[in-house]
């Protein structure tokens, strides 16, 4: 018989606190790669501004984990709920840090949107934002096709950005003058690597919270589905 | 604190020489769960059972100190006990139905306060069974004795007799230390329910129990309260070393 | 070692000992009841069990004293099974456990339970007899005889007075029987202590309150000191139909058989036959008590 049980209101009050920040890290991300391609710099102002928000929602969901161990004793899939929900807000509280990060490098930048164009950076930036889409989608639905699609997609764009880095190497090896704006640039193009790098986290939190199977650290998961040979390697 | 409904003050009590509660001050919130832990003989269901007056009836029992319900000490020598105990409801550990049928058990509070007719009755009990969640399980056998009753089955229905008295609050002594996990739940479910309309102070072994159904917690330890705070604070952050220790199970 | 296993002679001496021992018990009980019977069974006839004796005792039935049995019984049961559960209730539920009064009671009980029952038929001559009856028959008789002579009320009361005794220990432990915990639930739900004596207590050890009655009934039924002086005759025409009567019973009838008959051989059916119907009305109740007893350890079990 299915049963209501006391805590199923806090799981249900967590998985709201957590999708929130979700949605608030992806505003904050989509915001900062649009200042970037537009070098808007209110837009990045405003930012570094909401990142206050960020924080806040990051401690609330920590304590409202902490109470839910301390209190309820989760076991089975409440437990990798709750374990993969403090872990999701700790990536997604990483990647608002990379937004400002980036937002606070506009004005250094801001003279070169050529540049940017050249090194294919709005590209990046698009697929970046559409593979946030994705993350926060599979954190409200579970649907696990999306985690396919994430880790491609994510790796496709650490790809691009290791493309970009190395091009960017090449231009400040040539012209020393540059290196002021590339460093900023590369910095900014590393941050974008490592949002990239979060969204597989969460989408392998995800995973974790749907089959119990630890998938980081093992990138041929979705390739070969070799579930004996995945448990020999524990 | 804002709306007790339960004031302990000052309060000893003494079985003979032996004092088995020292100095206790305790404010118990109104239409809330209050947990009582502790190692056995920490003196939590002594405490319990000072607030319905039950420690009456053990011949050797000293009191001294002061126990307001609502501002009423109760026991000022105008008290009519029997009326405090319908004011204040009790649950005991072991679920102890009366040897009759299920609807006589729920109607034996009534039926001593002069309640005798039939559909009054008949309303009380429907009312205090489906309040504590077993209506469905026997309303086609109102008639049975509640001896055939399963142990959890049984422990609600001591609970929809004692909501049958209308109380205002409800003590648990370890309602749940002898059921079955489903049934425990059961049973907290049914506790976390009940506190919208009623004052609960429960008595428990099991401190996750403690920790999952109740606001407020207070640790006793030989025969002192030790802690009292939000059951949030007291399992994530106790003030005390004792606290800390029994709670992480590090003693008793 | 294990292997080493040595047979244990004394131990095989002495489970023989305790055995024999109890089926010389069996063998004892077997062989009264077989010479009982055949002896009893000649006189057997429905003309036995329902008319009075006839020719001097030596023909006829024994009626009268079956009548007198039950009637003893009855007042007896009247007279002692209130008092007793009454004194239990007041041990078990009112009176603290150690407290003097309690002790005092419990001491008397006992005492009272030792007393040779030939000393309760002394009493019952002195004080019921002597003393209150004649006493009655002075303040509301003008002292003529009806009261300070042997009857079968001062007979019942002295044969209740026996019977107390099994009444109040067997009572207490029926209501010993009802756990804390339920008047705990009783009182707990605004119950007066009266209240849950009453609706809880009571109803709870019923089958023991009856076990006690029908221990006591037995009892009484089978005793014949107490009643020797103070009620039971020899030979009576008519049945008892008043209090201030005197009665027959089947124990003094006997007795009164195997002692005093002008003719003992002649009148040895007769005997056997009043043997069989006691020990038949004993046995009833004990096995019914046995019954009782029964269902309530099973209660307490559970």
């Amino acid at each position: 018989m299915e049963q209501h049980r006391i805590f199923d209101n806090e799981l249900e009050k967590l998985t709201r606190k957590v999708t929130q920040m979700c949605e608030l890290v992806n505003q904050q991300v989509d915001n900062t790669l649009h200042a970037l391609v537009n070098c808007d710099k209110e837009l990045a102002d405003q930012i570094i501004e909401n990142d206050v928000l960020v924080d806040k929602l990051d401690v609330k969901i920590d304590k409202l984990c902490q109470n839910i161990f301390a209190l309820q004793q989760p076991v089975a899939s409440d437990l990798r709920f709750i374990l993969s929900s403090l872990k999701i807000n700790n990536d997604l509280e990483r990647t608002g840090d990379h937004a400002v990060s980036i937002a606070k490098r506009i004005d250094a930048i801001a003279d070169y949107p050529d540049i940017l164009e050249e090194l294919g950076i709005p590209e990046v930036c698009d697929s970046t934002t559409l593979l946030f889409k994705d993350v926060v989608n599979l954190v409200k639905t579970h649907n696990l096709v999306l985690s396919s699609d994430i880790f491609s997609n994510a790796a496709e764009i650490k790809d691009k950005c290791h493309e970009i880095s190395n091009k960017i190497l090449e231009e400040m090896m040539q012209k020393s003058e540059v290196i002021v704006g590339a460093t900023n640039i590369m910095v900014i193009t590393n941050l974008i690597e490592r949002i990239a790098s979060y969204s597989t986290n969460i989408a392998e939190s995800i995973v974790f919270v749907v089959e119990g199977k630890i998938v980081k650290h093992k990138k041929k998961f979705y390739e070969s589905l070799d579930e004996n040979k995945l448990d020999e390697e524990d | 604190m804002k709306n007790s409904k339960i004031f302990t003050e000052n309060l000893y009590l003494h079985y003979g020489s032996k004092m088995a509660l020292n100095n206790i001050n305790l404010a118990i919130p109104e239409k809330k769960v209050t947990a009582l832990i502790g190692p056995s003989g920490c003196g939590k269901s002594t405490y319990l059972r000072t607030l319905n007056r039950m420690n009456d009836l053990i011949d050797s029992v000293k009191i001294e100190g002061n126990i307001s319900i609502d501002g009423i000490n109760i026991y000022d020598k105008n008290i009519d006990v029997v009326n405090l105990r319908k004011k204040v409801g009790m649950v005991f550990q072991k679920s102890n139905p009366f040897a009759k049928s299920i609807f006589e058990n729920v109607a034996y509070g009534p039926r001593i306060n002069g309640i005798s007719d039939k559909n009054q009755l008949t309303e009380i009990v429907e009312k205090a069974l489906q309040n504590a969640a077993i209506w469905d399980e026997v309303k086609d056998r109102m008639n049975d004795s509640a001896l055939g009753l399963s142990g959890g089955q049984q422990q609600r229905l001591c609970i929809a007799r004692t909501l049958a008295v209308n109380p205002e609050i409800i003590l648990m002594d370890e309602p749940a230390s002898a059921l079955d996990p489903i049934s425990t739940s059961k049973i907290e479910e049914l506790i976390v329910q009940l506190k919208e309309n009623y004052t609960i102070v429960i008595v428990t072994h099991n401190m996750q129990q403690a920790a999952r159904i109740s606001d407020m917690t207070a640790f006793f330890y030989i025969g002192e309260l030790i802690e009292y705070d939000k059951t949030k604070n007291i399992f994530t952050n106790p003030e005390k070393k004792q606290t800390e220790d029994y709670i992480t199970g590090r003693f008793g | 070692m294990i292997k080493n296993r040595k047979i244990d002679i004394k131990g095989f001496v002495i489970e023989g000992l305790t055995l024999s021992s109890a089926l010389f018990i069996i063998a004892i009980i077997i062989f009264m009841l077989v010479v009982i019977i055949n002896g009893g069974k000649s006189a057997f006839s429905w003309e036995f069990l329902s008319a009075f004796p006839k020719e001097g005792m030596t023909k006829g039935g024994i009626f009268p004293a079956i009548y007198g049995t039950a009637l003893l019984v009855i007042i007896m049961s009247i007279a002692a099974v209130p008092f007793g559960v009454i004194t239990a209730i007041y041990l078990t539920e009112y009176a603290k456990e150690n407290s003097f009064i309690a002790r005092t009671i419990r001491f008397a009980v006992r005492t009272l339970a030792v007393i040779p029952s030939i000393i309760f038929g002394l009493f019952g001559l002195g004080f019921f007899i002597k003393f209150v009856g004649v006493k009655m028959d002075g303040l509301f008789l003008g002292g003529e005889l009806k009261w300070g002579q042997p009857n079968i009320l001062w007979a019942s009361l002295t044969m209740a007075l026996l019977t107390l005794p099994v009444v109040i220990v067997s009572v207490e432990e029926a209501l010993k029987t009802i756990p804390r915990e339920l008047r705990e639930a009783s009182l707990a739900l605004g119950a007066t202590k009266w209240q849950t004596i009453k609706k809880v207590v009571i109803p709870g050890s019923m089958s023991g309150i009856m076990t006690g009655t029908i221990l006591a009934v037995s009892r009484g039924a089978g005793e014949v000191a107490p009643i020797l002086f103070t009620g039971a005759a020899y030979y009576l025409a008519t049945l008892p139909h008043a209090l201030s009567d005197q009665f027959m019973v089947l124990g003094y009838h006997i007795y009164v058989m195997t002692t005093q008959s002008a003719n003992v051989d002649q009148t040895l059916p007769i005997q056997f036959g009043t043997t069989c119907v006691l020990l038949l009305l004993t046995f009833t109740l004990n096995i019914f008590a046995i019954i009782l007893r029964y269902r309530i350890r099973k209660k307490k079990i559970n």
